[in-house]
């Protein structure tokens, strides 16, 4: 019987404060090195922790939606360990009684629904950053984001696949941003996977799990889970034994490396931190917070396919960023026609989703544009815009230099309407028919397909902008006279 | 997940012994002082682990209680923690807070090479 995988994630989100988790420092990203940091987060002696509420409740809203118990206390304890992006040299973070236990998260797969159980959520800081290779002075080390809110989202080991893995992480990337928790921007490492993974034979016990880190994108998590299960059954089938290990993905060289074995993993001496009291979050903020849960994405796409039947790869696609979906919501606006929603859900994944990755245009200029798009599809869709036309106004208006909406408005008016008019279209099918009499002659004896031949030349000569079926129509009259 | 033996006072009694029971006061201290980062003089190794062994003597003494029925105590105060509001206020700034380091570049600070 073949091996199988068997994976748990561990899921580090960065919570959407305006301050550090112990401190008032900004959590801004991308300034100056060191220009956020205090007292508290560059670990100075005498210097006491306040937590921020904002990341208690944001942390809360996390284990709601994904069916957690809140507990009504919990508390932080201390993990120590020494590096240079750790002033402190202790980590506050919550071992023994984390906030959030329980909970599960499903996905919908090709072979079904998934239940992805959660064994804990806790809050933690983040450390600094060490830049290792810009300065031959030495490492470098930037302390801004020291002290950064996060929840850590623990993972059962119930995933079997890559794929598996890589859907549940993205549906939780999903509720996360539809709740406001975290941005989800794994580029700038707002959220961070490492992935356990172990192989056995189905129904046989688990093997030895290594724990793989650096998982920094959607495609480094496949591919490193991928590898890692194929590195590890090679292993066994070589008579060997897999050893407990971190290891760290290579994604150059599409490999993993082992970081630590067993024996040297790190002792933390955990213990109760004694700067923080523990932590009671009272049921009615529980209470409050869970009435105030937006829809979440699964939801969401249940109502558009119910309402509307928007495919759902093309809902999975909008429903991954709340605002592109809010966007495509208002853009509809209160009624929209069933059909057109649909149509409309597909051409912006579509069409519109493969220019907007050809040009340097934001996320935020194609979604303020999303009411004009919607204009351009139901033009497309009623045939008063060829497929040519439509590229074209498409690829003129995302290669244009002012905001995307009024660029689609110029093209349009430049494309002009679709020609169905027998009368405008005459002129071209005469001459087209009389320029290849010898295919005429072709098709009179018999040999239909080469009414295909005609369109083409016919939409060649109109630019693209005859409507293809009134064409047919004419070509087929003069055909058969 | 955190193994559990790695959690307070168990990671000094068992640390990456084969045989805890049979690891000795001098080995205890060598794991503690290794993670702890600090060089030990025989003489403090000697001391530190005579006061070792009466903390852990201690400790032991305290395991004897049956505690089964008795809730978990968190902290000795029951009062929950004091929040504070997410606002953000300006911080030292990077001239000020690397003032007192060794070196510097470009507002970091500068520590010996960790890796590479």
């Amino acid at each position: 019987m073949a091996w199988q995988g068997v994976i748990g994630l561990e899921v580090h989100a960065q919570l959407r404060t305006r301050s550090k988790i112990f401190c008032a420092c900004p959590t801004t990203f991308g300034a100056a090195p060191n220009a956020h940091t205090c007292p508290v987060c560059l670990g100075h002696p005498g210097a006491l922790p306040v937590l921020n509420e904002r990341a208690v409740r944001l942390a809360v809203v996390a284990g709601l939606a994904l069916d957690c118990a809140i507990a009504t206390r919990s508390r932080f304890d201390r993990k120590n360990y020494f590096y240079p992006d750790l002033p402190k040299g202790y980590q506050i973070t919550q071992v023994t009684a984390p906030l959030c236990t329980g909970g599960h998260l499903d996905v919908a797969t090709a072979a079904g629904v998934v239940r992805g159980r959660i064994h804990h959520i806790h809050l933690e800081e983040d450390a600094g950053k060490s830049i290792h290779d810009a300065s031959p002075a030495g490492t470098l080390v930037d302390l801004n984001r020291a002290g950064t809110p996060l929840i850590e989202i623990v993972g059962e080991p119930d995933l079997r696949s890559a794929d598996d893995a890589v859907a549940w992480l993205r549906e939780l990337r999903a509720i996360l941003r539809h709740t406001g928790v975290c941005d989800g921007n794994m580029e700038e490492g707002s959220l961070r996977c490492d992935a356990n993974v172990s192989v056995h034979r189905p129904n046989a016990p688990f093997g030895t799990r290594c724990e793989i880190k650096n998982l920094n994108s959607f495609r480094a998590v496949r591919d490193a889970i991928a590898h890692e299960i194929e590195r590890q059954q090679a292993v066994i089938d070589a008579g060997g034994v897999v050893l407990q290990q971190t290891r760290l993905w290579d994604a150059e060289r599409s490999r993993t490396l082992p970081m630590r074995s067993k024996e040297e993993a790190h002792d933390y001496r955990y213990f109760p931190e004694p700067d923080l009291l523990p932590l009671h979050v009272a049921p009615e903020l529980v209470a409050e917070l869970r009435a105030a849960l937006p829809e979440l994405p699964a939801a969401r796409r249940a109502r558009w396919s119910a309402a509307w039947g928007v495919p759902a790869a093309a809902a999975a696609v909008l429903c991954d960023e709340p605002v592109r979906a809010d966007a495509f919501e208002r853009a509809l606006g209160a009624g929209p026609a069933a059909d057109l929603a649909a149509a409309f859900a597909l051409f912006v994944t579509g069409q519109v989703q493969a220019a907007h990755q050809r040009s340097a245009r934001t996320d935020a200029d194609v979604d303020a544009a999303l009411p004009v798009l919607l204009d351009v599809c139901a033009r497309w869709v009623q045939g008063r815009l060829t497929n040519k036309m439509l590229a074209d106004v498409l690829q003129s208006a995302f290669g244009g230099d002012a905001a995307l909406g009024a660029e689609l408005e110029r093209a349009l008016a430049q494309v002009g309407a679709v020609v169905t008019d027998a009368g405008a279209l005459a002129p071209t099918v005469d001459a087209v028919l009389a320029e290849h009499a010898d295919q005429a002659a072709r098709y009179r004896a018999g040999h239909t397909p080469v009414l295909g031949f005609f369109v083409g030349q016919v939409m060649r000569r109109l630019g693209g902008r005859g409507d293809a079926q009134a064409v047919q129509r004419l070509l087929q009259q003069r055909l058969d006279q | 997940m955190i193994p559990m033996e790695y959690l307070s006072i168990d990671s000094v009694l068992h640390g990456p012994f084969q045989a805890p029971s049979q690891a000795s006061t001098a080995d205890r201290v060598a794991h503690v002082a290794r993670l702890a980062r600090i060089e030990l003089r025989p003489e403090e190794a000697a001391m530190l682990g005579h006061d070792l062994d009466r903390i852990l003597a201690y400790v032991e003494e305290l395991r004897a209680v049956d505690t089964d029925a008795v809730e978990p105590m968190i902290h000795a105060g029951d009062r929950g923690l004091v929040l504070r509001q997410d606002v953000e206020r300006d911080g030292l700034g990077a001239a000020m807070a690397t003032a007192g380091a060794p070196a510097t570049e470009g507002g970091a600070f500068v520590v010996p090479r960790v890796i590479g």
